[in-house]
């Protein structure tokens, strides 16, 4: 669960005087500051909210009692429409951000045809919901000033094209670079890691490198001239309508094929057959028709082929994986099928997302984001135990944390996949055996089944967690 | 749909040495440190792909009034 302030105050809510976000009852609410009413009125007044709303590009909201705001100066309060899973740009695919970014150029498009223009261009203020990506910040609008240069430009670069340019061009693991650059990368790193054949791009050259040398050049903001300079750019509005259209254009022109590495091919090279396969599917379904979930964590989840047990019931299910590749793939398929329940990230469980701004608390921690009704780790635990060294025990309590339940499967050391993580080390993991997992599950979750997997060595488990633990 | 193409790479260069600074009183009210280089470089590419934008919507215009398709300028805005 998100933590708040004592008043309700969402710690992550502080930058834009407009507004914040704040809870009460139980429900997310958004107080509107008097400075913003003008801007709001202008937002529905214009036709901008219906034009959006339609397009399913700006998460919908409706009016909560003002006298529901935790502080003085509050004209409205709304009451948007719950995200039940935020997730964060570095924990996108490459065609999740690229999708994000087009999004954001296509509401700034929409905004000026409606008199207004986005005063932010933050990455955080998209999210994925409904399979597609929205903006959730309803107060990211102004009113379009004529001749007024785009204030979000640079937010933009930094959140969008920068990475993204990065991780076509260079390494799709740079996108991490959003994890440790809070607003964005710097667009002088961005400029320095880019190939030098970048130059010959036009967009890339003029959005990053340029961007970049001016930003160096007028870098001294006591320089009366620099700050002259800022009040005396002019942009026309057509102008503006060609700097919309080739970010457009550079983002779109960004692309990244996903290669072949250890995990993206998984499903077409596994330890089972089609039918031992399909088999295993039917188990976890079954398994998982127990726990009467609303939100599913698929861990370790490659492609999605077992997320979608989950997402096909209507569950929301979020299927992480530690291979940009797989995750890529994994949600080009979802675009494709349309898949409103499913949500694929990067996640590295060794080392997964953390708290990250301001005191921690701005972006929240993976695990902080539950708990899940149910974890399901298929052909992963050996990944954990063996190749990263975490104990028995120590996987129980994270996953005790991580949610109610827990489907695991077991893979024992006899199964070649564990020969081939022996084969280069010294075998110092003397409990990992199916009792050995038992012992150390069994302080923390109860076994609700326990199943060996037709035509393999392995075991599933649907585990729940006792009561009293972690509540 | 295939698109009229700008010749964008000749008018990147032209980046580099065009500068075109108007006059505007008004400071920009933002939360956000829009920045003096980014503010800047706006009004450069401004004037760099402003002209090759118009150029492109006219040349929609004319393909749409052959075709009898609406431009496709901006393909998903209404």
């Amino acid at each position: 669960m998100t933590n708040s302030h004592p008043d309700g105050v969402l710690p992550a809510s502080f930058r834009d005087p407009s507004g914040f976000l704040f809870r009460h009852q139980g429900r997310l609410l958004r107080q509107v500051n008097a400075r913003y009413a003008d801007d709001l009125a202008l937002l529905h007044d214009s036709g901008l909210y219906d034009v959006l709303i339609a397009k399913e590009l700006l998460i919908p909201h409706t009016d909560a009692p003002v006298d529901t705001a935790p502080t003085p100066g509050a004209v409205r309060v709304l009451a948007p429409e719950l995200v039940p899973f935020i997730s964060y740009p570095y924990e996108w695919s490459f065609t999740q951000l690229k999708d994000a970014a087009l999004a954001t150029l296509r509401i700034q498009r929409l905004a000026l045809k409606h008199g207004m223009s986005l005063k932010d261009a933050s990455a955080y203020n998209i999210q994925f919901h409904n399979g597609r990506p929205v903006l959730i910040d309803s107060l990211s609008f102004t009113a379009y000033r004529t001749d007024e240069p785009w204030v979000a430009y640079r937010q933009f670069c930094q959140h969008f094209l920068a990475p993204l340019a990065l991780m076509a061009h260079r390494d799709v693991r740079l996108g991490s670079l959003l994890r440790t650059n809070i607003d964005g990368v710097p667009l002088d790193l961005a400029a320095r890691l880019l190939p030098w054949r970048t130059r010959f791009n036009p967009g890339l050259m003029m959005h990053i490198h340029l961007h970049a040398r001016s930003q160096q050049k007028h870098a001294d903001s006591h320089d009366e001239g620099n700050s002259a300079k800022a009040k005396t750019t002019k942009v026309t509005r057509k102008a503006l309508d060609g700097i919309l259209d080739s970010l457009r254009g550079a983002v779109r022109k960004l692309r990244w094929q996903p290669g072949g590495t250890e995990w993206g091919d998984y499903y077409e090279d596994t330890n089972y057959t089609d039918t031992s396969l399909q088999e295993k599917r039917d188990m976890v379904a079954g398994f998982l028709d127990q726990t009467e979930s609303k939100l599913v964590w698929d861990v370790g989840a490659n492609n999605g082929y077992f997320s979608r047990v989950a997402s096909e019931k209507g569950i929301l299910t979020v299927a992480s994986d530690i291979d940009p590749t797989a995750v890529e793939k994994n949600w080009l398929a979802c675009r494709r099928g349309a898949e409103p329940h499913l949500l694929p990230l990067v996640m590295d469980l060794t080392n997964p997302s953390p708290g990250l701004g301001w005191a921690h608390t701005e972006r929240d921690s993976f695990l902080s984001r539950g708990p899940a009704d149910t974890v399901i780790a298929l052909a992963l635990i050996h990944h954990l135990a063996i190749s990263n060294n975490v104990p028995l025990s120590r996987l129980a309590e994270f996953f005790a944390q991580a949610g109610k339940h827990l489907i695991l499967e077991f893979v024992p050391k006899n199964d070649s996949q564990v020969k081939r993580l022996l084969a280069s080390r010294e075998d110092v993991f003397p409990d990992y055996h199916l009792e050995g997992v038992e012992a150390a599950f069994g302080d923390l979750f109860e076994v609700k089944e326990k199943a060996r997997i037709a035509g393999s060595e392995r075991t599933l488990f649907l585990f729940k967690r006792r009561a009293g633990v972690n509540e | 749909m295939k698109k009229f193409q700008t010749p964008k790479s000749s008018l990147s260069l032209c980046a580099l040495i065009v500068l075109v600074l108007g006059m505007w009183p008004a400071a920009a009210h933002a939360y956000i440190d829009p920045g003096t280089g980014s503010f800047v470089i706006q009004g450069i590419i401004a004037a760099v792909v402003g002209a090759g934008f118009a150029i492109k919507v006219f040349w929609h215009k004319i393909v749409s009034t052959f075709t009898g398709k609406s431009p496709a300028e901006n393909d998903d805005d209404e």
